[in-house]
């Protein structure tokens, strides 16, 4: 809040300084200079640059009545300048008819005394101007009728001007189209039309706009500017330049000021100038504007002192080159940037020239123009290292001021050219490399090269599947395998089953038995035989048939050779190698070597036959 | 005395053992020495020379991948697609994973005049195809072997390792399956072996039927593969990749 209380004031301060700075004018203007008597004409009294001015009370004007309507004040920024004004408004009421002067005012502001123009002011009887009716036909339905520009053309009027009446070919001439309008609504303003053949007129930019006095009068001023130039010598007249615009006018507006009592309530009410512009019904007719003609000379260039290089630039200019870098190495682009600036026609401006391009390879320039400047860019590269310096540059133009040429010129500039390795001299045949846009990389295709070595050599449509030597892989593996579950199992088995265990360790017991026999029947032990004898058939039987060994007897045997059916005789071997057995015990002595012998065979046939037996 | 068992057993496996190399090194030099002129041959441009010599290698009855590489490169470069192709296909049986030999098969065949044909073939079996597509006959026939040995061996691991049986019961389960897979897949190559062409002449007209006169169903053009169905007389019914099927006559198409 503190903020913008502060801002207001710094503000206000600045507004009131800069009006004591500025130089305070007074300005006296009418509405029109033709009155009739019954109207009203208003009179402004402006005051530029204060706004600190009291309303000067206004000495009776000869054959006027004045009247103070009040002040308007108006302050506006344009470009950061401020300027403040202040317009006393009175309306001066026609006595009588005549031709009256009003003022010169004399009025004392801020220590100064400040004196307006005089004004010459018409009284007629009649009311003047395009409001020229009768009252009859007023009352008539207005028809829209094309207004006489001869009725207008102290309103609204278009003045045609030129720089210069004597031009040469070429040469930019500046041309400017205004239109004055004075108190009247004009819209749909098209651009100036000029009908020529001798020159070429450039497009009219945007309009200006501002007010102007003109002959005592204030007018509302739109200002078209251009440029122009001549495209052949000789005598000419450019013009008229045309405008066509629509105006606005307010219908029926005569019927109601002769007639105050029409039923019309509201005009009634408001008839006045203000109110009607809001309440009155507007029309627009179609008009078109004339200015006067213009005589103007076209002079040709002068063939005498035209210098060699002149590329018809008009005008008055100067040349500034810069070129970088200076220090390259052979193949390097480096650039010239040549600027040329001053006033003229500068579409007739072409690059200035180098005056040899001896051992540089030079490119077109790139042109960028700006007002009052045309910048040219160009690319030169030195070929060789040899090269010390870039040629000296010349530009020529025709003043079209002085009605000479002249040629401007820029001393050759020094450069250091190194020698340029392979790659960077490749690169003087692309300049454009950069701009280039990289395109997809074609490859070649073709089959890829030999095998060098053969590789190995296998017979033909001899495959592994159908080798010998794999199925017997195949299968002796499978053997193998098979051997070692079998084995796997059988030790199981071995350690899992009793019964089988005993039955397969039986027959090897037996035969370690049985060479125990032998040994000791060869030894002649008789005693130490038919213990083992004993022994082994004893073991072997409990063994074979899963039995203690303790429990094997004569009767158990012959239980179990009824159970199993062991052969009789088998059974009476048994049973006498138990009995002989059994005797040896007691009374060894009566067993001779035949009977010793007859038991150790009756031994072996026992297990043999038990072995082969599947009980 | 285990021990003494497993010796022997290990014995008989050196025993047999040079019936799986003597496949492997059926070469001798004089064949080295033609392979290497034929090259020269072909570094000189001289083509049928070079195809001469490597040829005279085949009638020895022997072969290599990259002797039917060399052979195809012979081919294209005389400009006879159709035969550098069949001899593409032919290192391919026994070079599968052989880059060079892919390039020059794939470069070989987007040359061929009608295109090539995209297998109607359904995804699962594309996929079956691929598989087995970079081994050979007997690289598969080698890791069958293994697998089968790797289940032999898994089983009894089972059996001596009481703890690990289960794990040694799922790995058996599972070679058991890739043998099994493995198998199908061999036969199908082995089937494939002698059935499978490549047109070698410019232009060939399959017909409706095994005769001169019979409606030409389609046209197959040089380098072209097709699948032998049936062969006749001087026919063979061959099928394109589209399945469409017709018959050619013998002397258009090379078997491999």
């Amino acid at each position: 809040m503190k903020r913008v209380l502060s801002f207001t004031l710094f503000f206000a301060l600045f507004l009131t300084s800069v009006a004591h700075a500025s130089d305070i004018q007074l300005e006296a203007t009418v509405d029109r200079n033709k009155i009739a008597l019954g109207e009203a004409l208003q009179l402004n009294l402006t005051f530029q640059g204060t706004q600190n001015v009291s309303a000067p009370s206004i000495d009776k004007i000869e054959g006027f009545d004045a009247r103070y309507l009040g002040p308007s004040t108006m302050v506006s920024i344009i470009n950061g300048a401020v300027t403040s004004s202040i317009t006393h408004v009175y309306t001066l009421i026609p006595l009588k008819t005549g031709v009256f002067t009003i003022g010169p005012f004399s009025v004392q502001a801020q220590g100064k005394t400040l004196t307006s123009k005089p004004i010459t002011v018409e009284v007629v009887s009649a009311p003047t101007g395009g409001q020229q009716s009768t009252p009859g036909q007023a009352l008539q339905e207005p028809t829209p009728t094309k207004i006489d520009a001869e009725e207008l053309k102290d309103r609204i009027f278009l003045i045609l001007s030129i720089g210069t009446r004597k031009a040469y070919l070429s040469e930019f001439v500046p041309l400017t189209v205004k239109l004055y309008v004075n108190r009247l609504g004009v819209r749909d303003i098209q651009l100036p039309e000029i009908e020529t053949n001798d020159f070429s007129i450039e497009k009219f930019g945007q309009p200006k706009q501002y007010r102007e006095e003109f002959g005592g009068v204030l007018y509302d001023v739109i200002e078209f500017t251009t440029n122009m130039f001549g495209i052949k010598p000789g005598d000419f007249t450019l013009g008229p330049v045309k405008l066509k615009c629509n105006l606005v006018v307010r219908r029926q507006a005569q019927a109601h000021r002769r007639t105050p009592f029409d039923d019309d309530f509201f005009n009634g009410m408001f008839n006045d100038d203000i109110f009607n512009d809001f309440f009155g019904r507007y029309e627009a007719y179609p008009l078109e504007l004339k200015s006067t003609e213009i005589p103007i000379t076209v002079l040709s260039l002068p063939q005498e002192g035209k210098p060699e290089g002149f590329d018809g630039a008009l005008g008055n200019f100067q040349l500034n080159v810069e070129a970088t870098p200076l220090e390259v190495k052979a193949g390097d682009p480096i650039t010239l940037k040549m600027t040329v600036k001053g006033e003229g026609n500068f579409d007739s401006i072409k690059a200035p020239r180098l005056q040899s391009k001896d051992g540089f390879k030079v490119y077109d320039p790139q042109v960028k123009q700006n007002e009052n400047e045309k910048i040219f860019e160009q690319v030169i590269i030195p070929d060789s290292e040899n090269i010390t310096h870039i040629p000296q540059i010349n530009f020529s133009f025709f003043n079209t001021k002085t009605g000479q040429y002249e040629v401007l010129m820029h001393n050759s500039i020094p450069i250091t050219v190194s020698k340029a390795n392979e790659a960077q001299a490749r690169l003087i045949e692309l300049p454009q490399a950069q701009v280039k846009i990289e395109q997809k990389e074609e490859l070649g295709r073709d089959i890829i090269y030999l095998k060098s070595s053969p590789g190995q050599f296998r017979k033909i449509g001899r495959y592994l599947y159908q080798s010998l030597g794999f199925w017997l892989f195949q299968i002796l593996s499978l053997i193998i395998f098979l051997g070692i579950l079998i084995f796997n199992l059988r030790q199981q088995r071995l350690i899992t089953d009793q019964r089988y265990a005993r039955r397969l360790q039986a027959p090897a017991k037996a035969k370690r038995g049985i060479q125990e026999s032998d040994k000791l029947l060869r030894e002649g032990k008789t005693q130490e035989f038919f213990d083992a004898t004993f022994k082994t058939i004893r073991e072997y039987l409990a063994d074979r048939f899963h039995l203690p060994s303790g429990g094997i007897t004569a009767i158990t045997i012959e239980e179990l050779a009824k159970e199993k059916g062991i052969a009789q005789e088998v059974l009476d071997k048994i049973r006498k190698i138990f009995a002989d057995c059994d005797m040896a015990r007691y009374a060894p002595s009566q067993f001779g070597q035949k009977q010793l012998e007859d038991v150790f065979q009756a031994l072996k046939e026992i297990i043999d036959y038990l072995e082969k037996q599947k009980i | 005395m285990r021990v003494k068992r497993f010796g022997k057993i290990f014995i008989l496996a050196v025993f047999f053992l040079p019936f799986f190399v003597e496949i492997s090194f059926a070469s001798n030099n004089q064949d080295v020495g033609a392979f290497n002129r034929a090259n020269v041959y072909y570094e000189q441009g001289n083509f049928d020379e070079a195809i001469k010599q490597y040829k005279s290698i085949v009638e020895d009855g022997l072969e290599s991948g990259n002797l039917y590489y060399n052979l195809g490169n012979c081919y294209f470069k005389k400009g006879k697609l159709g035969e550098a192709i069949f001899y593409y296909e032919k290192a391919r049986r026994l070079i599968p994973q052989d880059k060079d030999l892919e390039s020059n098969y794939e470069y070989a065949r987007s040359l061929i005049k009608g295109g090539t044909f995209s297998s109607q073939e359904s995804f699962p079996v594309r996929l079956w195809n691929n598989l087995f597509e970079k081994l050979t006959i007997d690289g598969l026939t080698l890791a069958l072997s293994i697998f089968f040995i790797s289940i032999l061996i898994s089983i009894l691991a089972s059996l001596f390792f009481a703890p690990l049986k289960k794990q040694a019961l799922i790995l058996t389960a599972f070679l058991g399956l890739c043998f099994v897979v493995g198998l199908i897949g061999l036969k199908g190559k082995i089937s494939r072996l002698n059935k499978e062409a490549i047109v070698v002449v410019e232009q060939a007209d399959a017909k409706f039927e095994p005769m001169e006169k019979a409606t030409t169903y389609f046209t197959l053009y040089d380098g072209m593969k097709v699948e032998v169905v049936e062969s006749r007389d001087n026919w063979h019914k061959v099928k394109r990749q589209d399945n469409k099927s017709g018959w050619v006559r013998y002397g258009t198409i090379s078997t491999f």
